[in-house]
C-alpha cells in the first residue's frame, strides 16, 4: 500500500476506516451493525485484495503514447483462476460424481419434499400445473373448433346423452318411407323433395320431354339472337369496307387520270404489266452475251494488271522468302500457263508455217503444186482439231527430195531414246516443228491421259536439250526455240521439271568433285555452261531462295573459283559463268564475290609484265602465278577482238583469244559497274580493278585500236563511278535501333502505410489467408490450454477423493483396534 | 646347318671357331635374307650365352693366360659383330631385316647391362647404334615406329640415353660435316631425328614404364635430369638445317610435346621467331608455339601482332588451313586488354578480304567480327557513326596494325555482304544490323562449311511447293550479246 509501518498496523487502520470493528460496549457500533452482510463481505474482500499485490498484474508498456486507449492492460489471475475452478467444479466435478453409479428414480413431483405444504395444497397445485400443460396442446383441443356434430350443437353443450328428442319417436313403426327419409337421406334433401312433391308426386314422360323441348327452344332462341347480332356487325363492317374500297378506287382514278372503271379493267391492267415483264426478260437473255465482249483497251488493261501482279510476286520473292504463299502463286501460274499454251502454240505454228513456205519456195517449180496441196492438208487438220474428232493424217513426201520430210502426226514419246528415233533423219532446224506438233496433238484438254504424257515429255525435252549441247556443233537458234517450248511446258508442269533440274545438278556436282581428283575429267563442259544459262531462262534468278536456282548458283560459284584454269579456253569458260552471274543479278543486284575475283584474275593473267605488287585482295595462288607466264600478252600487236563462240575456243589463235578475253573482261566490268554502283563497298570493290586497268593503259600500244579505245572508255567509266561513289559516301549507320531503357533503381513506396495495420501485404487474399492461419493457431493453443487445465482439475479431484477414502478407512481400522485392545479374553 | 653350328658352340668351348663360320653368313651379297637373319639371330643368342658365362668381359692387360686370350678373341669378334649388325640400317629395301636387327641390338644392350656390377644400362654399344640410326639415309618408317613403340616409350633408361646420345651424335656430326658435304648428311640427320623425337609423346616416366636393364639408372628417373637431356636433344635437333616439311612437322607438335617439358622454354624463342619470319605456311604453324611462350613463359615479342596482321593476306581465306588459323586468331585476339585500334585493324582487314572470299570463308569472318565487336564496344563506331564525315581513313598497306586508322573508318564491306547472292550468307550478315544481344557466337559452328556442304543442304531440301517459273520470256542470248555468239 505504500504506507510505512508493519502489516498489522496497516490492517488495523484499514479495518477502522471501513467501520468493520466489533465493540459490543459502544452504543454507536450497535446502530451500525445493522448493515447488510453482503456489503461487509465486499469490504473485507477489497481489503484482502489490496494487501495481496500478486493478485493483480499489469501489462508492461514500452512507450506511453498519449491519447491511446489500450484494452486489457490489467488482469486478475487469481480471480480468473477461481472462476475457472468454480466452473469446472460445476461441470466436470458433477460428471465425476456421477461416475460408477447406478441409476435411480427421482421423484420430481411438485412439493414432494416440501414439509411446509399440506397434502391438499400439493394436490391442488399439481392439478393446476397439469391443466396448464394440457392447455398448451392446442392441436388436439376439440373445444376450440366450431364443428357441429350432434344435432347442430357442439359437444360442450351436451351435458347428458339421456335427453329425449334425439332419435326416433316412440310408437312409430319402421316402413319404407321412414327408412328412405330417416336412414338414407339428408334433412335438406328431404325438404327439397317435399317441395317437389307439392307440385306432383312423380314426373311423367310427357313432362320430361316437354322440359327438354323447352330447353332446346331456349337455346335455339339464344343462338338466333347471337347470329343476328353477328350479322349486324358484319353488315356494318361491310359498309365500312365499301367506303374503304371506294376510297382506294378514288386514289387509283386520281393516279391514272382516267375515268371510272369497273373491277375487270384493273385485272386486264395487271396482265398487261405481266406481259411487259416477260418481254423484258427475253430482252435480258439476248443482251447477256454482249457483256463478255471486251475492247482492246480493256484486254490490255487486264494483261497489264496480270503482269503487275506477277512482278509484285517476283519482287516479294526477291526481298523475302515466302514459302507459305508459293502454293497460291503456283495456282495462279497454272491458270496463266493454260492461257499461254494457247497463244504460244498458235504463234509458233504461224512462224513455222512461214518458215516452211520459205524453205519450199527455194525448191523447184515442179514442187510448188505439192506444197500447195500440203497447205490444204494442214488446213484440214486444223478443222478436224476444232471439231475434236480423231485426227487422221498421212505423211506427204517429196518424191524428188533426198531428205525425209516432216510428218503431221507424231506419237508422244515415253523415253528419250524413243524421241531420238522420232527425230532420226530430220534436220536440226526441223526439231522445234516436231516438238510443236507433239504438243499440239497431245494438248491437255484433248485427252485425259495427255497431262501425264506431256509431263513426261517435258522431262524428255530437257534431256534432249542437254543431249544437243554435247554435240560438237549446235546452233544457238535451235536451242532458243527448244527453250521456248521447255519454258511453256515448265509453266504447265513446274514440279516435274524442277525435280529434273535438281537431278541434273546432282550429277553435275559428282562430276565436279571427281574433276578435282582426276585431271582427265573436265569441268565445266560446254553443256554445263549452257545448262546454267538454261536454268536462268526457265526459273527466276532474282528470288532470294529458290529450290533450283540456289544450288545451280552455288555450283556455278564453286566452278568459278575452284576449277583449274589450265588453258585460255578454261579462262573463257570462267568468264562465261561470270557473265551468266551478272545476267542473273540484273534485277536483284546481289553481290557475287566470285565474279569480281574471276575478272581480276583474268586481268592479272593477261598482263604483259610481271606485277610485283598486285592491287586488290583477290586470291592469287601459286598455280595462278605460274600460268601468268603462259597467258600473258606478248610483245606483238594483237588482233582485233571478236565475239566468241563456246564451240570454237580450241581452234582460235592465241593472240585473237587474248584480245577477245580482254574485251570480254572489259564488258563484264562495265556490267558490274551498272549492277553494283549502289553498293556501300563499291570503292573497295572497284579501286583494285581501276588500278589494274591503269597498268594496262601504260601498255596500250600492245593492244589493237578498238581494244585500246575500249580500255580507255572502261577506265573512264570506272574512274567516274568511283569519284561519284566517294562523293556520296557516308559513314555506316547499321545500328539504328530505338534506345534501350535503363533499368530503374528507385525504391518502391507503399501508399496508405499505417502503423496500426497488422499486415502490409499488397495481396489482400494472401493477407486474409495469413490472418485465418493466425486465428486458427491461436484457437488451437487456447484449446490445448483448456484441456490441460481440465486434466489438472480431474487429477486434483481424484487425489482429494482418494485421501478422504484413506482417512475414513484409517479411522475405521483405528476404532477396531481400540476395541480389540480393550477386549480381555481372560475375563 | 646354322642351327647345328650354334648347338655345337653350346656343347664345348672347343667349337668357338664356329662363330667365324656364322659370321660369314651375315653377308647379303652372298646369302639370302633368311640365312642372314638366322645367322645373326644365332650369333645374338651365342653372345648372350657367353656374356652370362663371363666370356664377354675383357680381362686385365697383365693377364696373359690362355683363358684371357680366348676372352680377348671373343670380345674382338663381338665388336665386329656389332658393327656388322648396325650396318643394316644403312642398307636399302631391307625393312623387315632392320626391324629384326633392331630387336637383336636391344637384346645385346640388355646383355651388356647384365655384365655390369651395378646392373644399370650400359651405353657403349647403344651410342654406336644411335649414331648409325640417325645417320642412315635408308631408315624405314616401320623401323622407327617399332623402335619408338617397343623401346622408347615403355622403357625409361632407353629413352633417357637416347636423348643424351642424340645430342652427342648431332654435335659430333656437325663438327665432322664442316669438312665434308654438309647439307646432304645434316639433312638426313635432321629428318631421322625429328621423326623419332616427334613420335615420343612424353619424356617423363609414367606408372606403366620400367627400365630395360635389370636395375634402373639413377639419372633416368629424375625429372630434372630427364628434362635437361630432353632439352639438349631438341635444341640440337633444331639447330640442324630443316626443310619446310620438317618445319611443319616440328611446329605441329611443339606446343604440346616440347614446350611443356623444357626446363628453359625461352631457348626456343630464336627458333620460333625464325620460323615465324620464314615461309607463310610455316609461320602459320609457328603461331601456337610462340603464343604459348608469350602467355606462359614471359616471352616479350613486340612483333607478334604486326606479324599476325601480315598473315591476313589475299590467299588466307582460300587455304585449307583457314579453320585452324581462325581458331588461333580467335585465341590471340580474345583478350579485352588489347588496344581497340589493333582490333579495329584486324576487323577492317578481314572485312576487306571477305569481299572476294568464298561463302565458306565469309561464314567464318562475320561471326568472328561479331565476337570482336562484342568484346570491344569501342569498335562499334565502325558499324554506326552519326557524324557526317566522308572519306576513308583506312590505309590497307600500312603494316603496323596500330597505325592503320581503321577505327575511324566504317565497315562498308559488311553492308555489301548483306546483299550476298547466297541467302544464308545474307541472313548471317544481317546480324550486324540487329541489336547485339547475343553475347558470343561459337566459332566452331561456322568453321567447316564450304561449297559442297552448302550445296548439299540446298539439294536436300524437300520440294514442298511448285517452284516458281520465270513469267517473262528471257532468251539464252540476253545479256551475252556483246561478248558471245
Amino acid at each position: 500500500m505504500g504506507k510505512n509501518g508493519s502489516q498489522l498496523k496497516n490492517l488495523k487502520s484499514s479495518i477502522r476506516q471501513a467501520n468493520l470493528g466489533t465493540r459490543p460496549n459502544n452504543k454507536k457500533s450497535r446502530t451500525r451493525s445493522t448493515e447488510s452482510h453482503e456489503d461487509r463481505q465486499a469490504k473485507v474482500q477489497k481489503i484482502q485484495s489490496d494487501f495481496n499485490l500478486f493478485d493483480r498484474q499489469f501489462t508492461k508498456r514500452k512507450f506511453d503514447v498519449g491519447g491511446r486507449r489500450v484494452k486489457g492492460t490489467e488482469g486478475k489471475p487469481g480471480v480468473s483462476r477461481g472462476v475457472g475452478e468454480e466452473l469446472r467444479r460445476r461441470t466436470i466435478g458433477a460428471e465425476l460424481k456421477k461416475r460408477n453409479r447406478s441409476g435411480a428414480i427421482i421423484d420430481r413431483r411438485f412439493g414432494e419434499n416440501n414439509p411446509h405444504l399440506s397434502v391438499e395444497e400439493k394436490m391442488l397445485e399439481r392439478f393446476s400445473r397439469e391443466q396448464q400443460r394440457r392447455s398448451k396442446r392446442e392441436l388436439y383441443n376439440l373445444d376450440a373448433e366450431d364443428v357441429l356434430t350432434h344435432g347442430n350443437r357442439p359437444l360442450s353443450d351436451i351435458d347428458s346423452f339421456e335427453e329425449p328428442g334425439f332419435g326416433l319417436d316412440e310408437g312409430e313403426e319402421l316402413n319404407d318411407e321412414v327408412v328412405r327419409r330417416m336412414h338414407f337421406g339428408g334433412f335438406e334433401d328431404s325438404d327439397a323433395e317435399n317441395e317437389k312433391e307439392g307440385e306432383g308426386a312423380h314426373k311423367s314422360k310427357r313432362e320430361v320431354m316437354s322440359e327438354i323441348i323447352a330447353k332446346s327452344k331456349h337455346y335455339k332462341a339464344e343462338r338466333q339472337a347471337e347470329k343476328e347480332r353477328y350479322e349486324d356487325e358484319r353488315e356494318k363492317l361491310d359498309e365500312q369496307m365499301e367506303d374503304l374500297q371506294s376510297f382506294l378506287s378514288d386514289y387509283k382514278k386520281a393516279s391514272r387520270k382516267s375515268g371510272i372503271k369497273t373491277q375487270r379493267p384493273i385485272i386486264s391492267d395487271g396482265d398487261a404489266r405481266y406481259d411487259s415483264f416477260v418481254r423484258e426478260m427475253v430482252f435480258d437473255k439476248r443482251a447477256h452475251p454482249t457483256e463478255r465482249t471486251k475492247t482492246e483497251e480493256e484486254l490490255a488493261q487486264i494483261e497489264a494488271d496480270r503482269l503487275r501482279e506477277l512482278e509484285d510476286q517476283r519482287i516479294s520473292r526477291m526481298e523475302h522468302y515466302q514459302e507459305d504463299s508459293a502454293s497460291e502463286a503456283g495456282s495462279i501460274e497454272d491458270e496463266q500457263a493454260t492461257d499461254n499454251v494457247f497463244g504460244f502454240g498458235k504463234g509458233l505454228e504461224q512462224e513455222n508455217e512461214e518458215e516452211w513456205n520459205g524453205i519450199n519456195e527455194e525448191a523447184e517449180e515442179s514442187e510448188d503444186e505439192e506444197s500447195v496441196n500440203s497447205d490444204t492438208s494442214f488446213v484440214d487438220d486444223e478443222q478436224l482439231k476444232v471439231e475434236e474428232q480423231p485426227l487422221v493424217g498421212s505423211a506427204i513426201k517429196n518424191e524428188g527430195s533426198e531428205k525425209a520430210s516432216l510428218a503431221y502426226t507424231y506419237p508422244c514419246p515415253t523415253s528419250h531414246v524413243e524421241f531420238v528415233q522420232l527425230l532420226k533423219g530430220l534436220d536440226y532446224k526441223d526439231y522445234p516443228t516436231v516438238v510443236s506438233r507433239i504438243r499440239t496433238l497431245h494438248h491437255v484438254k484433248l485427252h485425259p491421259d495427255n497431262k501425264s504424257r506431256l509431263e513426261n515429255f517435258s522431262v524428255i525435252l530437257l534431256q534432249h536439250i542437254l543431249h544437243l549441247t554435247r554435240q560438237p556443233m549446235i546452233s544457238m537458234e535451235l536451242l532458243e526455240h527448244l527453250t521456248e517450248h521447255l519454258h511453256s511446258l515448265a509453266q504447265q508442269f513446274p514440279s516435274a521439271l524442277g525435280i529434273s533440274f535438281i537431278s541434273v545438278v546432282e550429277g553435275m556436282r559428282k562430276r565436279l568433285a571427281k574433276s578435282y581428283v582426276y585431271p582427265e575429267i573436265k569441268f565445266p563442259e560446254i553443256s554445263d555452261l549452257l545448262f546454267f544459262n538454261l536454268t536462268g531462262s526457265i526459273f527466276p534468278t532474282s528470288d532470294k531462295k529458290h529450290i533450283v536456282v540456289s544450288p545451280v548458283m552455288l555450283t556455278m560459284a564453286e566452278s568459278l573459283s575452284q576449277s583449274p584454269a589450265d588453258s585460255l579456253s578454261d579462262v573463257c569458260k570462267k568468264l562465261y559463268i561470270a557473265n551468266l552471274f551478272l545476267k542473273f543479278q540484273s534485277y536483284s543486284h546481289r553481290y557475287v564475290p566470285e565474279v569480281i575475283t574471276a575478272v581480276s584474275q583474268a586481268l592479272y593473267l593477261l598482263y604483259p609484265n610481271f606485277i610485283s605488287i598486285v592491287p586488290g585482295t583477290f586470291a592469287l595462288p601459286d598455280s595462278l602465278k605460274e600460268k601468268q607466264n603462259l597467258f600473258a600478252i606478248q610483245d606483238i600487236s594483237l588482233d582485233e577482238p571478236q565475239r566468241l563462240s563456246l564451240y570454237e575456243l580450241e581452234e582460235l589463235p592465241t593472240g585473237l583469244l587474248q584480245s577477245s578475253i580482254l574485251f570480254i573482261t572489259l564488258n563484264l566490268i562495265e556490267m558490274a559497274i551498272d549492277i553494283y554502283f549502289k553498293e556501300q563497298a563499291f570503292i573497295e570493290i572497284f579501286v583494285p580493278i581501276m588500278d589494274m586497268l591503269q597498268l594496262y593503259s601504260l601498255k596500250k600500244e600492245l593492244l589493237s585500236k578498238r581494244l585500246s579505245e575500249k580500255l580507255l572508255s572502261t577506265l573512264q567509266a570506272v574512274s567516274d563511278s568511283i569519284e561519284s561513289a566517294k562523293a556520296n559516301r557516308k559513314p555506316l549507320a547499321l545500328q539504328s535501333h530505338r534506345p534501350l531503357g535503363i533499368t530503374s533503381q528507385v525504391p518502391k513506396f507503399e501508399e496508405g502505410y499505417s502503423l496500426d495495420k497488422s499486415s502490409h501485404d499488397i495481396d489482400p487474399e494472401r493477407a486474409q489467408l495469413n490472418k485465418l492461419r493466425a486465428q486458427h493457431r491461436d484457437a488451437k493453443k487456447g484449446a490445448i490450454r483448456t484441456l490441460r487445465k481440465d486434466a489438472r482439475f480431474i487429477a486434483r479431484e481424484r487425489r482429494q477423493e482418494q485421501r478422504a477414502k484413506d482417512q475414513a478407512y484409517n479411522e475405521k481400522m483405528r476404532k477396531l483396534e481400540n476395541r480389540l485392545q480393550h477386549f480381555d479374553p481372560a475375563v | 646347318m646354322i642351327k647345328d653350328l650354334e648347338n655345337e658352340i653350346y656343347k664345348s668351348r672347343k667349337n668357338l671357331n664356329n662363330i667365324l663360320v656364322l659370321f660369314d653368313y651375315i653377308d647379303l651379297s652372298n646369302h639370302s635374307i633368311d640365312e642372314v637373319n638366322d645367322a645373326a639371330a644365332a650369333l645374338c643368342r651365342v653372345y648372350c650365352y657367353l656374356s652370362r658365362n663371363g666370356l664377354l668381359k675383357r680381362p686385365k692387360e697383365d693377364d696373359s693366360s690362355a683363358n684371357a686370350q680366348v676372352k680377348n678373341w671373343v670380345c674382338d669378334n663381338y665388336i665386329n659383330y656389332t658393327e656388322k649388325l648396325t650396318e643394316i640400317f644403312s642398307m636399302a629395301n631391307v625393312e623387315a631385316l632392320q626391324v629384326s636387327f633392331l630387336t637383336m641390338t636391344m637384346r645385346l644392350c640388355k646383355a651388356e647391362s647384365q655384365m655390369d656390377e651395378n646392373g644399370t644400362f650400359r651405353n657403349q654399344f647403344y651410342i654406336r647404334f644411335c649414331l648409325e640410326l640417325l645417320s642412315s639415309s635408308q631408315l624405314s618408317d616401320i623401323c622407327i615406329k617399332d623402335f619408338v613403340t617397343s623401346y622408347l616409350v615403355p622403357y625409361d633408361d632407353v629413352r633417357f640415353f637416347f636423348y643424351k646420345n642424340s645430342k652427342k651424335v648431332i654435335s659430333s656430326l656437325i663438327e665432322s660435316s664442316k669438312t665434308d658435304d654438309p647439307m646432304a648428311n645434316l639433312d638426313i640427320v635432321a629428318f631421322n631425328t625429328i621423326r623419332i623425337l616427334s613420335a615420343i609423346p612424353s619424356p617423363l616416366p609414367s606408372s606403366s614404364t620400367s627400365s630395360w636393364a635389370d636395375e634402373p639408372s639413377p639419372s633416368s628417373t629424375e625429372t630434372s635430369s630427364i628434362k635437361r637431356a630432353f632439352q639438349e636433344s631438341w635444341l640440337s635437333a633444331l639447330s640442324l638445317p630443316l626443310s619446310v616439311n620438317l618445319y611443319k612437322q616440328v611446329l605441329n607438335v611443339i606446343h604440346k610435346r616440347v614446350i611443356p617439358f623444357l626446363q628453359k622454354p625461352n631457348l626456343l624463342m630464336d627458333f620460333l621467331t625464325d620460323a615465324y619470319n620464314s615461309h607463310h605456311a610455316v609461320s602459320l604453324l609457328a603461331l601456337n608455339g610462340l603464343f604459348t611462350l608469350m602467355i606462359s613463359h614471359n616471352l616479350d615479342y613486340p612483333l607478334f601482332y604486326p606479324k599476325l596482321y601480315a598473315l591476313l593476306d589475299r590467299n588466307l581465306l582460300y587455304l585449307k588451313t583457314r579453320s585452324r588459323f581462325f581458331r588461333l586468331l580467335d585465341l590471340f585476339l580474345s583478350s579485352t586488354h588489347l588496344p581497340a585500334t589493333l582490333i579495329a585493324s584486324f576487323i577492317k582487314r578481314l572485312a576487306r578480304l571477305a569481299l572476294t572470299a568464298p561463302p565458306g570463308a565469309i561464314a567464318i569472318v562475320i561471326p568472328f567480327i561479331y565476337n570482336c565487336l562484342q568484346r570491344h564496344p569501342t569498335c562499334m563506331q565502325m558499324l554506326h557513326r552519326s557524324s557526317a564525315e566522308s572519306g576513308d581513313s583506312f590505309d590497307f598497306d600500312q603494316p603496323d596494325p596500330l597505325l592503320t586508322g581503321a577505327i575511324e573508318s566504317s565497315l562498308w564491306e559488311l553492308s555489301t555482304l548483306q546483299n550476298h547472292y547466297y541467302s544464308n550468307i545474307a541472313s548471317l550478315a544481317s546480324i550486324m544490323s540487329q541489336k547485339f544481344t547475343k553475347p558470343r557466337y561459337e566459332l566452331e559452328d561456322f568453321l567447316d562449311h564450304g561449297y559442297a556442304t552448302m550445296c548439299d543442304a540446298e539439294l536436300r531440301r524437300p520440294l514442298k511447293n511448285e517452284p516458281p517459273i520465270e513469267f517473262e520470256k528471257r532468251t539464252l542470248a540476253s545479256g551475252l550479246e556483246k561478248s558471245w555468239i
